[in-house]
């Protein structure tokens, strides 16, 4: 018991003012902030795909399977740092195994379900059905082993099939817009939901989630896209990166002019929390917001893009420049999720006081398992681009039907 | 239907008659009966070792002393508060021959600074204040580590709260 008393006491001293007792320790970690901030990427990326696809922007063609593949790799673990966060892990399936309808966080598990089974595994599944099909035949060992199951057993490529494939893929890929919407909007309903916390309750906290998870998930692509590029030693499409570019640029306006929306309201309201919250961003978040998430995440990048709607310098540098944007605005959009989770904790509900926030490197929570988690898609990335690599697809079956591949196969 | 669709829809119902078998085997009987949540959790936790046993207990056998409590400050106070859980006490009182008490069995008698500073002492989230500035506080709050700070020299100790304040009636 004594012992208790003495971390109490060691506790209190590193807080201010006055604070309820649970609110003393901050229980939202790193952990918490890299789960929104995966999501997004995936929602980002996943739109950015669609833009293609449905809005038939031809010349993002060399980014489109990398940017659906890159929303499967990243949707895959986008959960895990919230079940690390667990005490108990296993209890996570009970979410799904007895829906709770009246929780949006319970809701969640199958809104995550939908979107990686009926949208993402679906829409790659028919888009890369006859490259598999055709892939299987030269493939040996494990790939092989690999093609055999993700084809189901389906070796038909006929026109017909083909043709369906395509169209199916393409309603898909219009039911997952509103998916990829309704994905991270929800993240951003959690919080905004928040009615306790004035930080995070606000209506416009979905529809922020939800730019910033674009801007976020292009900026990612941006960068798998150069970086994969120079590790095949191919050149990146400089009229691809432009439209990246420009998508990225028109985007950020929006998040920006959303967030600085929120926070005007915010000023010019000044509710009672007004004179924490003041506090708090001038204080605990200064660094984290003003100069990472404002100032390099957003003014920088924004800036920048901006002046070269006007001016083009030449394709190397700015190829150069893309690739130092795209990681700032991931950089920047890390910090906002932090500036969120963990900004929304620091304060006292009594409005009279601040909690610290002291992470860990090692442990369950800290710093090294972030950013395991933040690694791991990249590793899965390495292994789909592996397994269904997009510049080795076949040629598109329309534009010259391969009569005799599809009879070889049939027969 | 073409052929991979067919396929696809198998591969989907695998998937969901497992998440159907998982569910019919995972979910506990008595979950949803009396809310969203397993109704026999409610016995398990009844079939806990009791631990509290209540004022009503202590009053058997220490009467004068709950009546005592009952005047002052700390009448609101449970017993087990300060004197720790009483339950294997009380139970084995009321079988056993009381001059008999086993050691074991006896409750705490805390005296030290340290445990009356657990509410007393002076800790400014619990302080509120009245218009005219003065300190409003429900619990009395000393500066445990400077009030009437009186070192005995035999012993080298600091007096303890109990030798002024009785705390039963303090």
């Amino acid at each position: 018991m004594e012992h208790h008393f003495q971390r109490l006491y060691e506790v209190l001293s590193q807080v201010e003012g006055y604070i309820y007792p649970n609110e003393i320790e901050l229980y939202w970690s790193v952990l918490i902030v890299q789960y929104p901030f995966i999501t997004g990427l995936v929602a980002g990326a996943f739109i950015l795909a669609s833009l293609e696809r449905v809005f038939n922007v031809k010349v993002l063609r060399p980014t489109y399977h990398l940017a659906l593949l890159t929303a499967l790799a990243f949707l895959i673990v986008a959960v895990m740092p919230l079940v690390s966060h667990l005490g108990k892990p296993f209890r996570a399936f009970e979410i799904m195994m007895t829906p709770n309808l009246n929780s949006a966080m319970a809701i969640f598990g199958f809104v995550y379900l939908w979107y990686l089974t009926v949208v993402l595994l679906l829409e790659i599944w028919f888009d890369y059905r006859r490259d598999m099909i055709l892939w299987l035949d030269q493939a040996r060992g494990f790939k092989r082993f690999m093609y055999q199951i993700l084809t189901l057993g389906s070796r038909d490529i006929s026109p017909k099939a083909l043709r369906f494939d395509d169209k199916a893929g393409y309603i898909i890929t219009v039911i997952g817009i509103p998916s990829a919407f309704l994905l991270h909007g929800y993240v951003g309903f959690i919080f905004g939901s928040i009615k306790a916390n004035p930080w995070w309750s606000s209506v416009l906290m979905p529809v922020i989630f939800l730019f910033s998870a674009m801007v976020s998930g292009i900026a990612l692509v941006l960068f798998i896209y150069m970086v994969v590029s120079r590790i095949r030693k191919v050149t990146t499409d400089i009229n691809a990166l432009d439209i990246i570019g420009k998508f990225l640029f028109y985007i950020l306006i929006m998040d920006f002019s959303l967030e600085a929306l929120d926070q005007i309201h915010r000023i010019y309201e000044a509710e009672e929390s007004f004179d924490i919250l003041h506090l708090l961003v001038n204080g605990k978040l200064f660094f984290s917001m003003f100069v990472f998430q404002i100032f390099l995440g957003t003014l920088v990048p924004l800036l920048t893009l901006g002046f070269m709607q006007f001016y083009k310098p030449a394709v190397k540098v700015r190829k150069t420049i893309y690739f130092i944007i795209s990681l700032l605005v991931l950089f920047g959009i890390f910090y906002m999720r932090w500036n969120v989770v963990i900004g929304g904790q620091l304060f006292s509900k009594s409005f009279y006081g601040f909690t610290i926030y002291k992470g860990q490197l090692i442990g369950a929570e800290g710093y090294l398992m972030a950013w395991f988690w933040f690694v791991i898609p990249f590793a899965i990335l390495a292994f789909l681009l592996w397994l269904l690599p997009p510049w080795k697809r076949h040629p598109e079956p329309e534009k010259e039907p391969d009569k005799k591949l599809t009879q070889d196969t049939a027969s | 239907m073409p052929d991979q669709v067919k396929r696809l829809l198998v591969a989907f119902a695998i998937f969901i008659a497992i998440f159907l078998l998982a569910r019919y085997f995972l979910i506990p009987d008595s979950f949803g009966e009396l809310g969203h949540y397993r109704a026999d959790a409610i016995g398990d936790a009844e079939a806990y070792p009791l631990s509290h046993a209540g004022r009503e207990a202590c009053i058997k056998c220490h009467g004068d002393v709950v009546e005592e409590i009952s005047y002052g400050f700390h009448a609101k106070l449970s017993c087990e508060g300060c004197h720790g859980p009483a339950y294997k006490h009380a139970y084995y009182a009321e079988l056993a021959d009381p001059q008999n008490f086993p050691d074991s069995l006896m409750l705490n008698k805390p005296v030290e600074r340290d445990f009356c500073a657990r509410c007393h002492d002076r800790n400014r989230s619990r302080i509120r204040f009245a218009s005219d500035s003065t300190e409003i506080s429900q619990v009395t709050m000393v500066d445990v580590s400077d009030h009437n700070h009186f070192i005995y020299e035999e012993t080298n100790e600091i007096i303890r709260c109990v030798e002024c304040h009785y705390p039963h009636s303090p």
